[in-house]
C-alpha cells in the first residue's frame, strides 16, 4: 500500500469505530491526491489503481450504511428541553433536573434531555453524511472514469471490486455506468 | 483584487498593477485564476471575502498547475487545472498560487470569522393566561450575512441565571444542565441573505414563572456561542445576552439575540 492509501485506510477504519464524519472528509481530501500517471512502474500503478477504487468504495459504502432512511432535515433539535411545570413553578427550557423535586417529573425531563442529545448528534451526522454523498460521489465517479479504459479486464476488475464493495444497488449501477464509454 | 491588503496576481512580480479590479479572477501576463464560492447564497459567487470553512472552485487557464496556499486554508486536490480552495478556520488572508508551465499567478480571499448570533423568532408567542411569562421558539442564524457559513459547527455554552424580584426563586439555575458546560454541536446551512446561516437548531427562549406573588422581576443569562471548522478548535463569538423581565403589572418581556416579544398578564392562552 502507498503511503496515501494506507492513511486514507486507516481514517475509513477511525470513522467505522467513531462515525466521525470529518475521517470521511480527511481520508478523501488524501485520495483525491492520488496520481496514477506518477507511479511510473506498470505493476505498482495497476495496484495503486485497485487500492484507490476500493477504498473510495469502502469510503462511499461507509456513508451508505450510515445514512438514516428516516431522516428529516426539517426535524431539528433543540438547544434545550423544557421541563414539565411542577408545585406551580415552571422553570425555564434548560434548568438542571435537580431543580425538579417531584421524581416522576424529573425522570420525564431527563428522559426528554437524553432524547434530545440523541437526535442533535444524529442530526450532525446526517447532515454531514448527505453533504459528503453530494460532495464525493462526482470525484469517486471522476475517478473510475479517468482511471478505468474499456478493456475487458479494466472493465472485469471494476465491476467485480464495485459489486464486492457497494451493496446499495443503486450506487453500484451508477459507478460501473461511470466507467463505461460514452455513447 | 478585493479582500487582502499587499494582493499581488503574480508572486513574482509581474502583474501590472493597473490591470487590478474587484472581479473573480486575477490576471497576470502569465496565467489567470477565476473561482466561484459553492455556496449559491451569497448571489456574488465570485466574491473573494468568504467565511471560515467556506469553499470555492478555482479555475487555472491556462492548466493544469500545481496549487499552494499561505495565510491559511486548504487545497485539494493539490494539482491539476481545477480545485476546491477551502479557507482555514481563522480570520486572515489567504492567498492560493498556481504554478504551470506558463508560470506562476494568485488570488487573494479576505477569510471572516463569525461576528454574531442573531435569533429569528420561528413560533407563536408561548404565555400562560394569568402568569407573567413569556417565550417563543427561534433559530439561530449566523453573522455576517455576506458570506456562508456552510462548513462550521456552532454550539451554546452554559451559564448561570441571575435572577431578582419576581424571578428570584430562579436565581443561579442554570441555562443547561448542571453535568453539560456546553450544547451540541450543531450544522450550519447556507447563508440566506438578510438573516446570516441558520444553525440546525431551535433555541426555546422562554422564561417560565414562579410561584411568587406578580411583581418586577428580572432575570439574565450571559450567552456565549462558540464556532468551529471541521472538528477543529472553538473559539468564542461576541457575548449577548438572554433577557426576563416582567412589570408590576405582569407584562412580560423575552429577549436573545435581536429577537424580543412581550405579552400582557391576562393575555390568552398561547403556545409554540
Amino acid at each position: 500500500m502507498s503511503d496515501i492509501t494506507a492513511r486514507a485506510a486507516a481514517l475509513l477504519a477511525e470513522f467505522e469505530k467513531e462515525k466521525d464524519p470529518e475521517k470521511l472528509q480527511a481520508a478523501a481530501d488524501l485520495l483525491v491526491e492520488v496520481d496514477l500517471s506518477k507511479e511510473a512502474e506498470g505493476l505498482k500503478r495497476l495496484a495503486l489503481r485497485r487500492e484507490t477504487l476500493q477504498l473510495w468504495l469502502r469510503l462511499l459504502a461507509g456513508i451508505d450504511k450510515n445514512l438514516d432512511p428516516r431522516f428529516d432535515p426539517n426535524d431539528r433539535p433543540m438547544v434545550s428541553v423544557e421541563p414539565p411545570p411542577t408545585g406551580g413553578v415552571q422553570y425555564p427550557p434548560g434548568v438542571d433536573p435537580s431543580a425538579i423535586a417531584d421524581p416522576p417529573a424529573r425522570q420525564q425531563y431527563e428522559a426528554a434531555i437524553k432524547q434530545n442529545r440523541n437526535k442533535a448528534a444524529n442530526y450532525r451526522l446526517q447532515t454531514k453524511l448527505r453533504r459528503l454523498d453530494e460532495k464525493l460521489t462526482p470525484k469517486v465517479e471522476r475517478f473510475i472514469r479517468l482511471s478505468y479504459t474499456t478493456v475487458p479486464g479494466e472493465q472485469r476488475e471494476l465491476n467485480d471490486t464495485v459489486n464486492k464493495l457497494i451493496p446499495n444497488p443503486q450506487r453500484a449501477s451508477a459507478l460501473v455506468r461511470a466507467g463505461r464509454p460514452k455513447q | 483584487m478585493s479582500g487582502c491588503s499587499g494582493d499581488s496576481s503574480d508572486p513574482n512580480g509581474g502583474s501590472d498593477p493597473s490591470s487590478s479590479t474587484d472581479s473573480t479572477s486575477t490576471t497576470c501576463s502569465a496565467c489567470t485564476i477565476t473561482s466561484q464560492t459553492l455556496a449559491s447564497d451569497p448571489a456574488d459567487r465570485s466574491r473573494t471575502t468568504i467565511g471560515v470553512g467556506e469553499e470555492v472552485t478555482l479555475t487555472v487557464s491556462p492548466g493544469p498547475a500545481t496549487w499552494a496556499v499561505s495565510g491559511g486554508g486548504t487545497v485539494s486536490p493539490s494539482s491539476g487545472t481545477s480545485l476546491t480552495f477551502r479557507a482555514g478556520d481563522r480570520a486572515g488572508c489567504a492567498t492560493v498560487t498556481a504554478t504551470g508551465g506558463s508560470g506562476s499567478c494568485s488570488i487573494s480571499f479576505t477569510v471572516v470569522e463569525p461576528s454574531g448570533i442573531k435569533m429569528s423568532r420561528t413560533s407563536l408567542v408561548r404565555h400562560k393566561k394569568g402568569k407573567p411569562d413569556c417565550g417563543f421558539l427561534a433559530r439561530p442564524y449566523v453573522l455576517p450575512d455576506t458570506v456562508s457559513f456552510q462548513n462550521i459547527e456552532v454550539r451554546e455554552k452554559n451559564s448561570k441565571a441571575t435572577a431578582t424580584g419576581y424571578f428570584s426563586p430562579f436565581n443561579n439555575i442554570t441555562h443547561q444542565p448542571a453535568t453539560q458546560t456546553e450544547s451540541d454541536w450543531y450544522t450550519v446551512q447556507e447563508c440566506c441573505t438578510g438573516l446570516g446561516s441558520p444553525a440546525d437548531c431551535h433555541d426555546q427562549i422562554y422564561s417560565g414563572y414562579t410561584n411568587k406573588p406578580v411583581g418586577v422581576g428580572l432575570m439574565t443569562f450571559p450567552i456565549t456561542w462558540e464556532f468551529r471548522v471541521g472538528g477543529g478548535a472553538e473559539k468564542a463569538m461576541p457575548d449577548f445576552e438572554q433577557r426576563h423581565e416582567v412589570t408590576a403589572t405582569g407584562d412580560c418581556t423575552t429577549s436573545k439575540g435581536g429577537a424580543s416579544e412581550t405579552t400582557h398578564l391576562n393575555d390568552e392562552d398561547s403556545g409554540y
